[in-house]
């Protein structure tokens, strides 16, 4: 499977964790992708217990097919390493570039205090 | 400087303005292209091609102005001026989509004039004001979250299987 910047996938917790799996957005390229089978994405969630400066709203319309929960953001700041071979399924979703811009543009301020504008 | 109930009387005019619009686009294309929604179409479309410039330029001083007193605004509880432009943000991403949708069945009487240039520049001027907010807004201390502590032991995990091929937590 190849994994490419934008796509949404839903990831497994850990063995000793008792919450669901939570959809991710591929923030890597789909070159650093391949490297290691390894990629780097931000968490999604619906809570409104977690929802705050830190959280990018999200939209049906930001991605290619409609959200499976309503309200849900992106926590900027969770951005986890993940393994390739434990994803559940196939790609849920893929968000639109104008938007992913955006997010990307969010983390980097909001996060990093990074411009992390795009190349091309 | 504006103070900041002044931003969101001003962020409140704008979304209505944009409501309105978006309002007024929809039920245009409600109905399919009978004489009387012709008319409404084309109604909607002309107001809509005044709309988005005066929109743009709106939020382009809107982002101007804050960013030029965000010392100012540092501290400050922001919460409802940054709920209000998530609110706008989230209109104008419907009106795009809308727009879209209906570029591709309109006739070229009906045009509506380099809307997505406009709608992108538009949001992304609102998303840059937004995160001028974000930064400057009142911070509250919290706890260590649950997710954020699940989201520290995939990286370790992950980390640690790409690291020794098998995992060792």
């Amino acid at each position: 499977m190849t994994v490419e910047q934008r796509d949404v996938y839903l990831f497994p917790p850990t063995h000793d964790s008792g919450l669901e799996h939570h959809p991710f957005i591929v923030l890597s390229t789909k070159e650093a992708n391949e490297y290691e089978g390894t990629f780097v994405a931000v968490m999604i969630t619906s809570s409104s217990v977690y929802k705050d400066d830190l959280s990018f709203d999200l939209k049906d319309e930001m991605f290619e097919n409609p959200l499976p929960k309503k309200s849900s953001h992106a926590r900027m700041h969770l951005i986890t390493l993940c393994i390739k071979d434990y994803i559940k399924g196939a790609r849920i979703n893929k968000m639109k570039p104008v938007y992913f811009k955006q997010l990307m543009k969010s983390i980097g301020d909001l996060v990093f205090n990074y411009d992390f504008t795009p190349l091309n | 400087m504006l103070s900041i109930p002044l931003y969101d009387t001003f962020l409140q005019r704008q979304y209505k303005d944009a409501a309105r619009e978006t309002k007024r686009i929809r039920a245009a294309i409600r109905f399919d292209f009978q004489f009387v929604t012709r008319f409404l179409l084309k109604r909607a479309v002309n107001k809509i091609n005044i709309f988005l410039p005066t929109q743009l330029i709106e939020s382009k001083g809107l982002l101007s102005d804050i960013e030029s007193k965000k010392d100012a605004l540092s501290g400050l509880d922001l919460s409802e001026t940054i709920d209000s432009v998530n609110r706008i943000i989230n209109l104008n991403i419907s009106l795009k989509q809308i727009l879209s949708e209906l570029a591709d069945h309109l006739h070229p009487k009906f045009k509506v004039n380099t809307w997505d240039p406009i709608l992108e520049e538009t949001i992304d001027s609102l998303y840059s004001t937004l995160r001028i907010l974000k930064r400057q807004n009142k911070k509250t201390r919290i706890e260590t979250s649950s997710l954020a502590l699940e989201s520290s032991r995939c990286s370790l995990t992950s980390l640690q299987t790409a690291s020794y091929d098998r995992r060792t937590t």
